[in-house]
């Protein structure tokens, strides 16, 4: 243990009205965080910095996952395991599922939150690309009310998002948005578990007659925050599903992402693996089924 | 199914005076019954192993119609032995007909003496092949019953069916390859006991042995003289005709799914059938438990960190953040309670400032110059971890930079001079032959150039010591380490003190792979210096990040290769340059080059051979022992390069490299002569054939032509050297101790540590052998440099097979003393032992035998000219890899691996196959994923979570089969293999990838990055 723990304070209420008016307080600075799993590595490592904390691990009124004729909304507490065990979720929303499984082993499984997820605002999560296809908004929450976002958009930049300090994320609300679209998950990690990873793929299509009528595609690990590919999108939209389509999607990919040579990978793997990502989903109508190795399902 | 008492014509009964024992010890050849039990009837009795039951209360004695003790009940069981017997013979008479002959039970207690030599209850039930009959103590059914809770007739009828079955195979012939198989291990057995060289002295309360004649050396006679041994169909060898002995299972037991399973798992040497474990049972070729693994599963192993003392200290170090400079200025923050700390600089060093090693280099603490990053300059202690934390955070160490190398070609270009006066801790020249005019003449020249990178060796428990050091006291240390007195000598020169005022105690320790052969001498230095100063014990133990940021890893590597082959494909010159990154000092470098030159031209003949080996100075972190010592680096860049010579020759690379096999007689690049049998060959063959890689080479040409997915499988044939290089062994003269107690409790002494390879437990399992008693009744001392021997550190692949020799022969001695007191026969049963050690402490004393490492009559090493005899024994191997590479991802994965060696007798088959499937696992992380990221000359990605080591859903099945050559100057038989694994996987795979992609890939590791590049080239070129 690197840290200094004296330099830390810790708080962990048990009702969201406690956790909203410590985060809303005078003196100021609380940090929220939900399971942790990112927050103690840096902690044992000594990188994280000193200040106080807010876990909101404690509060019941975070987890739940709750199914409507629209859609589901899933608290943001909801662990990995816990998505990884919803019927709903595993018909209606397989990509989050199978993000959920990539994510971490068991035990980060067992204690890392899809709000946390979220709001960690790692580039490189696992989650929030499967969020992205499926038009996910969340439910912000502060002593000065409530907010419903699209997620899309939400992320501002490196670790900036629409959120502000007084403020937590309640719930992700997902619509049935995707049902008979063809879609695809894939983590390209450092290896099969365990990882980080280096490019992740999620993505949904509306193919019917041979042309792409409407897609998703987003994508973590190639730019600052995690993103939506709307300009491919667009490039793709009405398009017949052709050999001659590669081009178009990796010539639109440029310019939604950036990616950067960092400790886990280069640039110039990331762009060229996220454009065969995109072209083997398109061209090859089997690539949803491909397995995932370490899905649990 | 009802039974009547008959008139017992089935039985032999040979009851003797004893009554019925109850709970005897069940042996192998029981257990292996109770297995195929649980087999057959669903029910696994293997998990009541250790419940014990209840016992059921004695039968109450009586005169049975035998005239010997007995009950009513047990006399139900004779009628029941006989009426099972009666009916199976019954059923077999009317399959074979004529060709049944008919068998009968013996009954016995406790021992009995059979045509097949002497055995006792714990042997289990058993069939005689040489008298014909089956042999059981009732006592088996209890057992079946108390421990096993296998109570019913069933179990008891097919026990006795069981060994009926192997009368009919003794009828049918079908044993033949069973007895070939005993035969096999019998001749082991006499070569073992006649010894056509003797390798050490033993020496029994100080006079020396008479050398062995064709008698075992103070062996008890047991194993010996029974059905004389049968020579196997095995190989011969090609230049006496003598035959290798290669044992091979039946091939029904192949077959067999327990078989297939215990052949793939364990090797073909793991279990055999009750018959041939007459007498006591050798402990060497079982796979008895670890020695010390309950006490690791249990929590009770105790590892330095454990260990807490009143007043203790922790410690911690205050590094370089820059890579070569000159030290300015230490500044402490102000604001911290420095009076609370103990701080150390190289000013406080009693002795001299210097890292014993090979060369006086390296500083315990840099003084004014640091050579790279992370180099220790301050020490600091305090009683809170927490405290000493924010401590180590308040030192600034003021450096001006000045410029650095950074890497082999930097280094060699020696713009700038960071070592020495030519950046070169070492080189060697080795030439046969005239390799210009050889190259001038072949047919085909294939020339190419490698590279490895730096490997972590990730020991699950980083480096630690505690030590306790006073000036009036000495210094004393325990902790994570893999040879003590390495330590002990490093400290003697630090604080200036004769050896016997240090003191060092090797502490439980969580693996070490090399990464604890040179690295605790400074940490156990560290500790002290503090503990010196402070006046109180100093604990200091590293965290992941710190290990991984300072401590040492594999060499890089940069081989070039120029090679000449005929037209026909036979090799007639190989011209390598080998170059390895030592890092800032010299450490192990020297020997880490010698290994990796003498392995370069690997496993072939070619009579003109030229190979350098140079080993350069860089500004990073020294680099240092990890298993295979140089000889993974050289035999990646060789095996790699074999296969494009093979296709440069137009030959297949099975086919290329069976034309150039080295033989048995032939000399090696370094002027060995190669007396011991080698067959890679025969070795080659069998990875080919496990692996199918004939088909699967023509089913991927035709299914990789349309999948994203292309598979590829390729393969490394290679070997490795056993036992420090060259005269080694004779500079160190290891010594090992055996020590009987009155008890009949053996204690080995030795310096050699448990490091998670099994040293304890094949110890044990050695000594056990040689003196004819239970491993679990042998101890293995705590390496403490206060009471065991100096014999060598645990290093180089030499503790089984130098070290157990050792343990062996001073084994024997303490037999011999036993045996020439007149207080024990040849014959002995372990009972007997323990007596005989009672009697001869009473009578003569403290009952101890040691044996020091004698050279090798014949071995000869010149060390200035660098040719000889580099190493007594050879491990060989063809290890085969199957991939799949994505080509969308540039992902490769191992799908299988087939890892096939000889390894000379194997002593315990799970702590063997544990070894390879370990090395196995480390290769393929060094080959795919492994990559030390040095940014500034600093370790970026010093984490778990970004320095990638394999998880097990990265790894492939991994397939272990050994042949078994004996070695006469190995335990048993037994050559090294720690090390072996370590060099073939990553040649294998690239060679596989190679073959799934077309590109020549010619480094590791093969990360997808890395990949990509090579494809893209490809498709653009």
């Amino acid at each position: 243990m690197r840290a200094f723990l004296p330099a830390y304070d810790l708080e962990a209420p048990e009702t969201l009205d406690a956790a909203l008016r410590l985060l809303s307080g005078g003196d100021g600075g609380w940090k929220p965080f939900a399971g942790g799993t990112d927050l103690m590595v840096l902690l044992e490592s000594g990188k994280l910095a000193p200040g106080r904390y807010v876990s909101l691990w404690d509060i019941e009124e975070l987890r739940g996952i709750t199914v409507s004729e629209d859609g589901v909304a899933i608290g943001a507490l909801t662990t990995y395991s816990d998505v990884l065990a919803h019927p709903v979720l595993r018909a209606d929303f397989p990509l989050v599922v199978r993000a959920a499984a990539e994510t971490g082993g068991v035990a980060t499984q067992n204690r890392g939150t899809l709000g946390g997820n979220i709001a960690n605002a790692s580039p490189a999560a696992d989650t929030p690309p499967a969020l992205l296809v499926y038009d996910a908004e969340l439910d912000i929450v502060s002593v000065r009310g409530t907010r419903r976002v699209p997620y899309d958009g939400f992320h501002k930049g490196y670790k900036v998002m629409d959120l502000a300090p007084d403020e937590i994320i309640r719930r992700i609300r997902l619509p049935f948005a995707r049902r008979g679209w063809r879609q695809a998950y894939r983590k390209v990690g450092t290896r099969r578990a365990q990882a980080i990873s280096k490019v992740c793929f999620a993505a949904a299509a509306d193919v019917r007659d041979g042309t792409l009528h409407d897609a998703r595609i987003a994508f973590g690990s190639v730019a600052p925050t995690v993103v939506r590919c709307h300009v491919t999108e667009h490039a793709l939209r009405g398009r017949r599903i052709d050999p001659g389509i590669a081009a178009v999607a990796r010539q639109a990919l440029t310019a939604d992402i950036a990616p950067i040579d960092d400790v886990r990978s280069t640039a110039r793997y990331r762009m060229r693996v996220a454009g065969n990502l995109l072209v083997d989903f398109l061209l090859n109508d089997d690539n949803s089924q491909r397995p995932t190795p370490n899905s649990q399902s | 199914m009802k039974w009547t008492p008959g008139d017992r014509s089935n039985i032999e009964d040979q009851r003797g005076r004893s009554g019925l024992r109850m709970g005897a010890p069940l042996g192998i050849g029981g257990l292996l019954i109770v297995l195929l039990l649980s087999w057959f009837t669903g029910v696994d009795f293997l998990s009541l192993l250790s419940g014990g039951g209840a016992g059921s209360a004695p039968p109450s004695a009586t005169v049975g119609t035998s005239g010997v003790a007995t009950s009513p009940e047990e006399e139900r069981l004779v009628d029941f032995v006989d009426a099972v017997m009666d009916d199976t013979q019954a059923t077999w008479e009317r399959l074979l007909g004529g060709r049944y002959q008919k068998t009968r039970a013996v009954l016995f207690r406790d021992g009995i003496q059979s045509a097949c030599g002497f055995a006792e209850s714990a042997s289990g039930p058993f069939y005689c092949p040489a008298d014909h009959k089956v042999y059981l103590d009732l006592g088996f059914f209890d057992e079946l019953r108390n421990r096993f809770g296998a109570s019913g007739e069933f179990a008891q009828g097919y026990v006795l069916a069981h060994e009926v079955g192997h009368h009919v195979q003794a009828l049918t012939g079908t044993d033949d390859q069973v007895r070939r198989l005993q035969a096999t291990r019998r001749q082991v057995r006499e070569r073992r006991q006649v010894g056509p060289r003797r390798t050490a002295r033993a020496r029994t309360g100080g006079r020396r042995l008479r050398p062995a004649t064709g008698r075992a050396r103070g062996l008890p006679g047991r194993l010996s003289r029974r059905v004389p041994a049968r020579v196997p169909s095995g190989v011969r060898s090609p230049v006496s005709g003598r035959t290798l002995g290669w044992p091979r299972a039946p091939r029904a037991y192949r077959r067999s799914p327990i078989a297939r399973l215990r052949a793939t798992r364990y090797g073909e040497a793991g279990l055999f059938h009750p018959w041939g474990k007459i007498g006591r049972m050798p402990a060497i070729g079982r796979s008895i438990p670890r020695k010390e693994g309950r006490a690791k599963v249990t929590g009770q192993a105790r590892y330095v960190d454990d260990l807490v003392l009143p007043g203790m200290l922790h410690g911690a170090t205050v590094r370089s953040s820059v890579v070569r400079g000159t030290i300015r200025d230490i500044r402490f923050a102000p604001g911290l309670p420095w009076d609370q700390f103990t701080i150390v600089t190289a000013a406080d060093i009693p002795g001299r400032n210097v890292v014993a090693l090979i060369t006086d280099d390296q500083p315990y603490l840099a003084s004014d110059r640091v050579n790279h990053a992370e180099e220790p300059v301050v020490l600091l202690a305090h009683p809170d971890p927490v405290m000493l934390e924010e401590g180590r955070r308040g030192v600034t160490i003021e450096i001006d930079p000045l410029p650095a190398v950074s890497s082999i070609d930097e280094s060699l270009a020696r713009r700038e001079i960071i070592w020495g006066t030519d950046n070169i801790f070492k080189s060697y020249s080795v030439a046969s032959g005239d390799v210009e005019s050889a190259l001038a003449a072949a047919d085909v020249v294939v020339a190419g150039e490698y590279e490895t990178g730096s490997q972590e060796q990730l020991y699950i428990e980083p480096n630690g010591m505690l030590a306790v050091a006073r000036p009036e006291d000495g210094v004393s240390v325990w902790g994570s380490m893999q040879c003590p007195y390495y330590v002990h000598r490093a400290l003697a020169g630090l604080f200036d003190l004769p050896s016997e005022r240090i003191r060092v105690v090797q502490m439980e320790t969580g693996g070490g792979f090399g990464g604890k052969e040179e690295y605790p001498s400074i940490i156990a230095g560290h500790a002290a210096l503090l503990a010196w100063k402070s006046g109180r014990p100093v604990k200091l133990v590293y965290d992941r990040a710190e290990d991984m940021v300072a401590t040492t890893k594999r060499h890089p590597s940069r081989t070039r290769h120029r090679t000449g082959v005929t037209r026909d494909g036979r090799l007639v010159a190989m011209d390598i340059d080998f170059v390895i990154d030592g890092g800032a000092y010299c450490t192990l470098s020297p020997v880490v080059l010698s290994r990796g030159t003498i392995h370069a031209p690997g496993p072939y003949f070619c009579p003109n051979t030229r190979i350098r080996g140079v080993a350069v100075a860089t500004n990073v972190p020294p680099h240092g022992a990890f298993r295979g010592f140089g000889a993974p680096q050289s035999l990646f860049a060789l095996e790699r390069h074999m296969d494009r010579v093979a296709e440069a020759a137009g030959l297949a690379p099975d086919e290329f490299r069976r034309r150039n096999f080295i033989q048995t007689g032939q000399t090696s690049a370094v002027g060995q002569v190669m007396r011991e049998p080698i067959d890679m060959n025969a070795i080659l063959a069998r990875a080919l054939k496990e692996s199918d890689y004939h088909a699967k080479k023509v089913a991927w040409a035709a299914s990789n032509a349309t999948s994203t997915i292309k598979k590829g499988i390729g393969f490394a044939a290679f070997m490795h050297g056993a036992g420090f290089t060259g005269s080694g062994e004779d500079h160190l003269a290891s010594v090992v101790v055996v020590e009987a107690t009155r008890e009949g409790r053996v204690r080995v002494l030795a310096a050699n540590t448990e490091i998670g390879q099994g040293t304890n437990t094949i110890f044990s399992q050695i000594a056990a052998d040689a003196l004819g008693i239970s491993p679990d009744a042998i101890d293995v001392a705590q390496p403490d440099t206060a009471s065991v021997p100096d014999s060598g550190p645990t290093v180089a692949s030499r503790t089984c097979m130098v070290v157990g020799k050792l343990v062996e022969t001073a084994a024997a001695g303490v037999a011999a003393s036993l045996t020439g007191a007149g207080l024990l026969q040849p014959g002995y049963a372990p009972a007997d032992f323990a007596t005989a050690c009672a009697t001869y402490v009473d009578r003569f004393g403290a009952l101890r035998a040691s044996a020091q490492y004698q050279a090798t009559p014949g071995m000869k090493w010149d060390d200035d000219r660098y040719v000889g005899d580099a190493y007594g024994s050879y491990a060989w191997a063809v290890y085969v890899a199957e991939v799949s590479v994505d080509t969308i991802t540039y992902e490769v994965h191992v799908d299988d691996f087939v890892a096939v060696q000889e390894v000379g007798k194997v002593i315990n088959p799970v702590l063997a196959t544990g070894q390879i499937e370990g090395g196995v696992a480390q290769g393929i992380g060094w080959a795919l994923y492994e990559q030390v990221s040095w940014r500034d000359g600093r370790m970026q990605n010093a984490q778990m979570t970004n320095y990638i080591m394999p998880t097990s859903m990265d790894l492939p099945p991994i397939r272990v089969l050994f042949e078994e050559v004996p070695y006469a100057r190995g335990p048993a038989g037994a050559k090294g293999i720690g090390e072996l694994p370590m060099d073939g996987a990553a040649p294998a795979i690239a060679n596989a990838v190679a073959h799934a992609t077309g590109v020549n890939v010619t480094a590791v590791p093969i990360t997808p990055e890395r990949l990509m590049v090579l494809m893209e080239e490809v498709t653009v070129g």
